[in-house]
Parts: structure tokens; sequence; C-alpha cells
């Protein structure tokens, strides 16, 4: 299935910024993480078409992901 | 704001020097007159359509009554440093009437690249205590009441003053327990964090589940590897000190659950509604 994946901040570098990826029927949300080598104490807001998701979220054809790490300083 | 006896005798001494705008000479000399404080003769003449001079670039903005609804609110700031730092200030300025600003700490030389109240003269010494300061040489007005502990240890009085409550904390699970503590006192809070070229800004509803849509139980975040710059702080402190001041203004009424993500390296904007 074709998915359009969104990166912001840190997770852009050296990955890319929006890419249409080909991924397996049924994956979850945490299994694009781990595909994207993106470590999971990092991720912040998640998004599947604007709307807030999480980690145990199966995915389906024709979804945009937005992947936002978690940003606490001050 | 004033007391009937109060605005009687403001009555007389505006009348007396015949004023058309509220000089900083005419507040002093008022104040001195009649024991009345600034704030309260700011706001007398907020209320008759004197332009206090010093919010005189404010009004064209925030209004007589905006700038009225500013002197008699008062906010809680948690955490002096980065963003808390800018934040007081820029409601100091804006004329905010009570600031209860909350930091255990002394600056430190790794505060200097971005809080404002920092400077290698004031390294050692209390963020509270500085905070007083400069908030007296900025706007005697207002009135800084500085706590210097942890924002769990200060009194309810506060609490129930407060009409707003800043998030200018520095770690996740600090932020996670204000907005519990804010929700147990049905305050509104906005949220702010940085990490490198990257902020963010929410409002926290009463009983919002927007830190856990953010957090997701994280502890930390990118900060501890990009750091924590000076633009993005003082950017994110702006965003921030704007929405609590569009809300004590009255100028915002709706109740959106909305983020604010931005990242000043790739100048890339992302409002996220939920």
């Amino acid at each position: 299935m074709l998915l359009e994946v969104r990166l912001f901040a840190t997770f852009r570098q050296e990955r890319f910024k929006v890419k249409e990826m080909q991924l397996p029927e049924g994956l979850l949300l945490g299994g694009l993480l781990t595909k994207l080598d993106i470590s999971k104490k990092d991720v912040g807001i998640l998004l599947v078409n604007g709307r807030h998701s999480n980690e145990d979220v199966i995915l389906n054809a024709g979804d945009t992901v937005a992947i936002f790490p978690a940003v606490g300083g001050g | 704001m004033l007391t009937e006896k109060e605005i009687s005798i403001l009555a007389g001494r505006f009348s007396a020097r015949n004023l058309a705008e509220l000089s900083i000479e005419d507040t002093q000399a008022i104040s001195n007159e009649t024991g009345i404080s600034f704030r309260a003769i700011e706001w007398y003449a907020l209320d008759k359509a004197i332009e206090p001079l010093r919010y005189r670039r404010n009004i064209g903005t925030l209004g007589f009554d905006g700038q009225k609804k500013l002197l008699e609110s008062t906010i809680i700031v948690c955490g002096l440093g980065g963003l808390g730092g800018h934040i007081i200030e820029q409601c100091a300025r804006a004329g905010v009437g009570t600031i209860i600003g909350i930091d255990y700490d002394v600056f430190d030389a790794t505060n200097l690249n971005r809080q404002l109240l920092s400077a290698t003269d004031t390294l050692g010494k209390k963020k509270v205590d500085e905070a007083k300061k400069r908030i007296e040489k900025v706007n005697p007005a207002v009135e800084f009441k500085g706590r210097p502990c942890k924002f769990a240890e200060i009194e309810n009085g506060d609490w129930e003053s407060a009409d707003i409550v800043f998030d200018c904390l520095d770690n996740i699970p600090d932020r996670i327990s204000l907005a519990e503590k804010c929700a147990s006192h049905n305050l509104p809070m906005i949220h702010g964090a940085i990490a490198g070229w990257y902020g963010q800004v929410a409002m926290v509803w009463p009983n919002s589940t927007i830190l856990d849509i953010i957090y997701k139980g994280q502890k930390t975040g990118i900060e501890d590897e990009t750091g924590t710059p000076p633009f993005t702080a003082a950017a994110t402190a702006s965003i921030m000190a704007a929405k609590g001041i569009k809300i004590l203004a009255g100028k915002e009424t709706a109740r959106k659950e909305q983020i604010l993500f931005f990242d000043l390296l790739e100048n890339d904007w992302q409002t996220i509604d939920l």
C-alpha cells in the first residue's frame, strides 16, 4: 500500500521531509517508526490524516502520516 | 480596582491638571499626593479614555477596555528562564497588573545564551529576585510577586487569584503536573516548549488531554541533543505572551484545541487542530 509520510524537525535529518512510501498492508504506526529508524523515546505528536494518533494504530492505503519529535525545553 | 473615595480624589486631581494624556511624571506626582497606586491611577485614566503614555502604543491594538482588563489581571509564570524571562518582560510592558513568578533556581553560566534576566552580574542570584528588580524598572505599576520555590509549594491564594498560567518549565514531567494543578484550580494554561530551531505552543484548557497527545508519556524531548538557543526561546515566549494577552484582554473567546509547532530552520509553521 502507498502512504505519504511527513517528517518534522530533527526527524528530517538524514531522512526526508515528505515521501510516498510503499509499505506492507496492516503495518502499525509503531512499525513505520521502526522502519524509519526513529527512536520511540524521541517521538511526540503523531498524526494520521491530520488527526492525532498513536503507535498502535493500523495504517491504511492513502493515509498521510505526520511524525513530530517531543520538544520539552524552556 | 478603585473605591468610591479614590475615584472622587482622582477626579479632582485629573481635573485640576486638565489631563489630556497621562505622563509618567503625572502618574508619579498623583501617586505621591494621594497614596493611590500607579496601577489604579492608570486604570482610572483608561476608564476616562485618557491615554497613559506608557500604553499609547498598546491601545490601538488592545483598546481602552482591553488595556483596563490587562491591568485587572493576574498571571502565574512557572519558570523564569528562557521562556519565562521574556514572558514577564512582555506582560509587564503590556500592562498585566499582577505577575506571580515562580522559580526556585539561581542563574548559572548555561542560562546566558537565552535567559533575558541572566547577565554576568546576576550569576548565582535568585531568578525571582532579578525578575522583581527588572519588572520594577520596566513598569512599576505592575506588582511582581516572586515565589522562590517549586510550583507545587505555592499557596492556594496564588492559584485562586490567577486568571491564567504560563508553563515555562524546562522538563516534561513537571509540565504534566502543572497542567493537573491548573485543572484542579480550573485555570487555563499556556504551554510552550523549545528544542533547537523548533518550538511549540498550545492552549491547555482545564482537563484537556492535549499534553498527553503531545508527549505520550515521554520524560525528555530532543532538547537534550539540540540545546535551547535564544531566538527559539524568544519567539516561543512571544507567541505564548500574545496568546495570554489575547485571552486576558477579551480578544479571544473561542476555546480552540490547537497546537502550533514551528521550525525556524526551514520556516515551517504547522497548526494542528485536535
